[in-house]
């Protein structure tokens, strides 16, 4: 168990006035079996009015919208949360619920090159009638071959690269790896659900994926991005099919503006 | 009868003047063309009426049961029913709609079914649109000429009247209503189905909005009026489809849908007609599952058929598929109004190998059906009256009973033998009467 003080920050600033400025903020970590969150503070400026909505997957999130003429959008977030994920957890309905998370999406569908990874592990790994590996030892070894296949490169994909996109560069960043390994664990029938949140240090959100054990009927976290498992140094915000269920703020208006985007997150550990 | 028909030149007219229009985009660019009317009306018994008006509430009843459990607990998928490849693959199941019971517990509150009527009198279903199905406001229009032309054709025949479609579309309105007024959202003028659209408002009393008319403030949907006043919105029958409703949750490049519109309707302070999400029971895949669903979850038997349709994503019914290629007729899942829809027969045998190559490679893409016999109505050509293929809408409505409109929207094409009767293909269209008894 960790106990974690976090810190959000968005700051947008437009290159001109804007107006009419509707916003979805899905940025405010939430209570749940593995974390315990209590928020500080909470700071949205400028806003006219702002509601607050749960979504399909059952967590919250704010909207509003702002008439009024502006050049900056500022959130932000403050709290602390205590987190004890040992052991994977159980979510959502036992039985079957986790088998929409099994089909591909535009974002996280294979490419051939990919589907040729994926059917290499199947025969290495499952298709072994003698002692099949481990579900563990197996997610570890695919996770790590992403992880040595990749190179962590900020600026080279943005939100709409697919999976296969970024494979194919060899490049990315988490959401990237995110991607690529939900889509490698669909394709070998492994149920994978994309997980948005902070993760311990500074810099800026995370992700990472949540896969079904399906003997233990229970979910572990993994990290392709930094080649390990989830640990308590992470707080998760939101999760989905894809990294579209997991937009932090998303935002439209009108006004002819650049829009420029800053984005703070800081993770320690107190007492 | 004969005055109807000598009347046939004068309504059109009349259709012409009162805007009667379908609207379609060809390469690109917008074209308005009138909806040809054919005078000789399709006519149902009161007993063949009686029949399609079980079977079809037992359609509609049985698929919105299925949205219900498809977007909640998923018992179907759990017990086996329809394998999850054919939900959670295809574009019509929207995640976003997870979790949502509409007001009600209705989704599809105005269905579209298509029916063909064989040769041997049999009534077989075509597709079912439960998403915006349009039409019936031109049978409604025609007929009102009708009487208006030719009022001793309606006295001396024992017709049901139709003109009370508006007064169902209003009372599923207020059934879902959740508190506010009722609003008809139009993309605008430029959309195919706009006359309807119009009519539709004037004559169920609901407000004709665009998008800019309507918005969101926290938990509500509010309707500004001409003063700037805002109203609260408990129903919005909305004209436009999924993708563009809500750019905060859909399409985000959608300008013509309302931002938030989707936050609402989550927390059931506003009802959607129809539901979104309902892409997923129309589906040309989910069609074969139809009659299933009516067994699952009425434990009756189907009272109205399918046309025979086969999945290719079904071993047996691949090789079916393959071995009676050049009878069948295949269907793209994803596409709609006539397009996507290949005779086997009227390809070349290149062509047709290159198909079924098609066809093992993307097996959940398409459906084969047996080609129906239609039985032929007449239509009127210049002064002759000649045989063409039609098929039938009928219209359901779904608030606290289930309704069948006693008319409905009867399509024809005008090419001789040709089975495509889409309005967006150039098909005109017929007056559907039911008799009374």
């Amino acid at each position: 168990m960790k106990k974690l003080h976090f810190y959000y920050r968005m700051f947008s600033g437009f290159s001109s006035m804007i107006s009419d400025h509707s916003f979805t903020l899905q940025c405010v970590p939430e209570s749940n079996d593995v974390q315990q969150i209590e928020i500080r503070k909470k700071q949205i400026a400028p806003v006219e009015w702002i509601a607050r909505g749960k979504d399909s997957f059952g967590y919250s999130y704010l909207y509003g919208n702002t008439k009024e003429g502006h050049d900056s959008f500022c959130v932000e977030i403050e709290g602390t949360a205590l987190v004890s994920r040992v052991g994977g957890y159980v979510f959502g309905d036992a039985e079957g619920g986790q088998k929409m998370y099994c089909f591909p999406t535009e974002l996280t569908a294979c490419s051939p090159e990919m589907r040729a990874l994926a059917s290499r592990y199947q025969k290495e790994y499952f298709d072994q009638e003698k002692n099949p590996a481990a579900f563990a030892d197996v997610m570890y070894a695919l996770m790590h071959e992403v992880f040595s296949i990749m190179e962590y490169c900020p600026g080279t994909t943005d939100t709409r690269t697919t999976a296969a996109e970024a494979y194919a560069s060899k490049k990315g960043v988490c959401q990237d790896y995110a991607h690529i390994f939900i889509g490698l664990c669909r394709a070998l029938g492994i149920p994978a659900v994309y997980v948005a949140g902070y993760m311990t240090g500074e810099g800026a959100s995370h992700a990472w994926v949540a896969v079904f054990d399906s003997e233990r009927g229970r979910w572990y976290e993994i990290d392709p991005t930094n080649d390990r498992w989830v640990d308590d140094g992470y707080i998760s915000v939101s999760h989905g099919l894809d990294s579209a269920d997991c937009i932090m703020n998303k935002g439209i208006f009108r006004g002819v503006a650049q829009e420029n985007q800053e984005i703070t997150v800081i993770v320690e550990e107190i007492e | 009868m004969i005055d109807l028909l000598t009347h046939a030149d004068s309504i059109n007219r009349l259709l012409a003047r009162y805007g009667v229009k379908f609207g379609i985009y060809k390469n690109g660019v917008f074209k308005e063309q009138l909806f040809p009317f054919d005078p000789i009306p399709r006519i149902i018994t009161p007993d063949e009426f009686e029949e399609l008006e079980r079977g079809l509430k037992q359609r509609v009843d049985a698929l919105n049961l299925f949205l219900g459990d498809l977007y909640g607990k998923k018992q179907i998928l759990k017990d086996g029913v329809i394998p999850d490849a054919f939900i959670f693959s295809s574009p019509g199941y929207l995640k976003q709609c997870e979790g949502i019971r509409p007001p009600g517990g209705i989704y599809s509150h105005i269905s579209g079914i298509d029916l063909v009527q064989g040769k041997d009198k049999t009534w077989y279903i075509l597709e079912d649109n439960l998403r915006v199905p349009s039409g019936a406001s031109y049978p409604m229009i025609a007929r009102n000429l009708c009487r208006r032309a030719t009022p001793d054709v309606f006295r001396r025949h024992k017709i049901r009247d139709n003109r009370n479609y508006a007064d169902l579309l209003r009372e599923t309105m207020d059934y879902a209503n959740t508190g506010g007024v009722n609003v008809i959202l139009t993309p605008g003028r430029y959309n195919a189905a706009y006359f309807e659209h119009s009519y539709l408002a004037e004559k169920s009393g609901a407000v004709l909005a665009m998008n800019s008319d309507l918005e969101v403030r926290g938990d509500f949907l509010y309707y500004k009026d001409f003063h700037g006043r805002a109203k609260k919105v408990g129903a919005v029958y909305r004209r436009i489809s999924d993708d563009y409703l809500d750019p905060m949750t859909f399409r985000e490049e959608s300008l013509i849908g309302v931002p938030h519109i989707m936050d609402v309707y989550r927390k059931g302070n506003v009802a959607i007609l129809n539901a979104p999400g309902n892409g997923i029971a129309d589906d040309k895949g989910i069609y074969y599952f139809v009659p299933k669903m009516i067994t699952y979850y009425l434990n009756e038997e189907p009272i109205l058929k399918n046309a025979p349709t086969y999945l290719p994503f079904y071993d047996e019914d691949l090789e079916y598929v393959l071995k009676n290629f050049n009878r069948l007729v295949i269907k793209d899942v994803a596409e709609a109004g006539g397009y996507g829809v290949v005779f086997g027969s009227a390809l070349t045998s290149e062509k047709a190998e290159q198909f079924k190559e098609m066809l093992k490679r993307e097996r959940r893409r398409f459906i084969a059906q047996e080609v129906i016999d239609f039985l032929d109505i007449d239509i009127m050509e210049g002064d002759e009256m000649v045989p063409r293929k039609a098929d039938l809408r009928a219209f359901v409505l779904s608030g606290k009973e289930t309704k069948v409109w006693a008319s409905g929207l009867t399509r024809f094409s005008r090419v001789a033998d040709s089975f495509i009767v889409n309005s967006s293909q150039g098909g005109g269209f017929k007056d559907t009467w039911v008799l009374s008894r």
